[in-house]
């Protein structure tokens, strides 16, 4: 259990972002400029919105801080809300899997790119969160994620809420430099070992904006454990889901897997339990998996 | 906390007994069984601390906390081109500026998603502490709450 959780902990995206041509200063040839960047799969995206940036400040037409606040990222057009980490982003979002690795023609050189765009305008877009506090901003966010699935998981957020000032830093700074064992010793804290409910987010294939929180209990009222195809069952339309698909840090799910087993070595940086489902109509045109 | 049943009786209580319909700011109102949305004319306070000349009230209940939830936006209205007058969000980089100073503390405000919009809520967390979970007075925890979460600061 421990390798998964520091498989899942050490998981990266290779990410290719071209910068929005409104940002760039024009040149002969107008062509684009992209930043390449491995992102750990658990974190948010916007937290490198300055780094991407500051990668290509001498193409900008404007100074940096004029432009950090109103930017966003987009996948084929589409938002990628930041609030949500760049793992479950990814595996909503993209059809670049592989069935396996004897699918791979040349297993030395196969890398996966996920194509992604800075986008820059003074209108958000309906579903952005705007960020004008910074990373301080993005930490309250998470740590309201934490007090919710604090919530779910014991019935009060007090866990969280009575967390030390340092542990909390602690505890965001673990996301931030990547030290999974701060990040495991705090979150152990907040995490009981018999939870109530299982803080769990649905995802659906394709669509970046919809996101549902269902109450899941631990254990249902016949006193078994709740597994992944009987929330499947109780939150889904289970006859489009037949053949479909359920994804969780990039790995498609056997259904009858228990939910805390699969919540305890998959949980997200946010607390939650990311799962991305791909429902039968989806499925032919998303195979690979 | 109140379970969704209790929640939407009490509600509905709430929207039969008017008392934001009549209220003179109010500009204007939906209901449905579990979302009440209000709109308000800003007050001073708020319009010299935003900017924004109309607020917008949205009741809603969490099944994860299991709690009345209000949900808030600010709006500004100015004149566009041709001539309309349009309502446009308002964004402010801290929405507490929006209470009183002696409520500032009390609450937590953040934007989150919501119905395909952005809107600023006021954490549920601590709510039970705020109004009190006594079961005796459980009939009237909505009023309660309204008075706490609304009242305080429109």
């Amino acid at each position: 259990m421990d390798e998964i959780k520091r498989l899942v902990w050490k998981g990266t995206l290779n990410v290719q972002i071209e910068i929005d041509k409104s940002l760039i200063i024009a040149t002969d040839n107008n062509k684009s400029l992209y930043v390449n960047i491995r992102i750990p799969r658990e974190t948010y995206i916007s937290l490198f919105t300055e780094s991407i940036l500051r990668g290509v400040k001498d193409h900008l037409r404007k100074d940096l801080s004029e432009i950090i606040t109103n930017v966003w990222f987009e996948s084929d057009g589409k938002l990628l809300l930041w609030n949500i980490p760049i793992g479950a982003l990814y595996d909503i979002t993209s059809n670049l899997r592989i069935e396996s690795m004897d699918s791979i023609s040349d297993k030395d050189t196969f890398i996966q790119i996920w194509k992604i765009k800075l986008v820059y305008g003074k209108e958000f877009p309906a579903m952005h969160i705007p960020i004008i506090n910074g990373d301080s901003q993005i930490q309250k966010y998470w740590m309201h994620q934490w007090k919710q699935s604090c919530f779910i998981l014991n019935g009060s957020s007090k866990r969280v809420m009575s967390l030390h000032m340092n542990d909390t830093q602690l505890f965001w700074n673990s996301v931030l430099n990547r030290t999974p064992d701060s990040f495991e010793q705090i979150s152990s804290k907040v995490i009981p070992k018999s939870p109530r409910n299982i803080p769990v987010v649905l995802h659906t294939k394709g669509q970046t904006d919809s996101l549902y929180h269902p109450v899941v209990p631990n254990v249902n009222n016949e006193g078994k454990n709740t597994t992944l195809r009987r929330l499947l069952d109780d939150f889904c339309d289970y006859n489009k889901f037949e053949n479909g698909t359920v994804v969780s840090q990039g790995i498609c799910l056997p259904l009858d897997l228990d939910l805390h087993f699969l919540y305890s070595v998959f949980f997200s940086c946010d607390g939650f339990l990311h799962l991305t489902i791909t429902y039968s109509q989806d499925f032919t045109h998303d195979k690979g998996c | 906390m109140l379970s969704l049943e209790e929640y939407k009786t009490q509600l509905s209580q709430l929207y039969q007994s008017k008392v934001f319909q009549a209220r003179s700011d109010c500009i204007t109102f939906n209901f449905s069984t579990i979302i009440f949305t209000i709109y308000f004319k800003a007050n001073n306070r708020i319009l010299d601390a935003t900017g924004a000349s109309v607020v917008i009230l949205r009741i809603e209940y969490s099944e994860i906390y299991r709690e009345p939830t209000l949900y808030i936006q600010l709006q500004h209205e100015f004149t566009d081109v041709s001539g309309l007058l349009v309502t446009k969000l308002c964004i402010v980089p801290d929405m507490g500026v929006i209470l009183p100073k002696p409520v500032q503390s009390i609450f937590v405000i953040e934007p989150e998603q919501c119905d395909g919009a952005i809107w600023w809520c006021f954490h549920q967390c601590n709510t039970k502490y705020i109004i009190g979970d006594n079961q005796s007075y459980k009939d009237t925890y909505l009023e309660r709450w309204v008075s706490s979460y609304i009242y305080s600061w429109v």
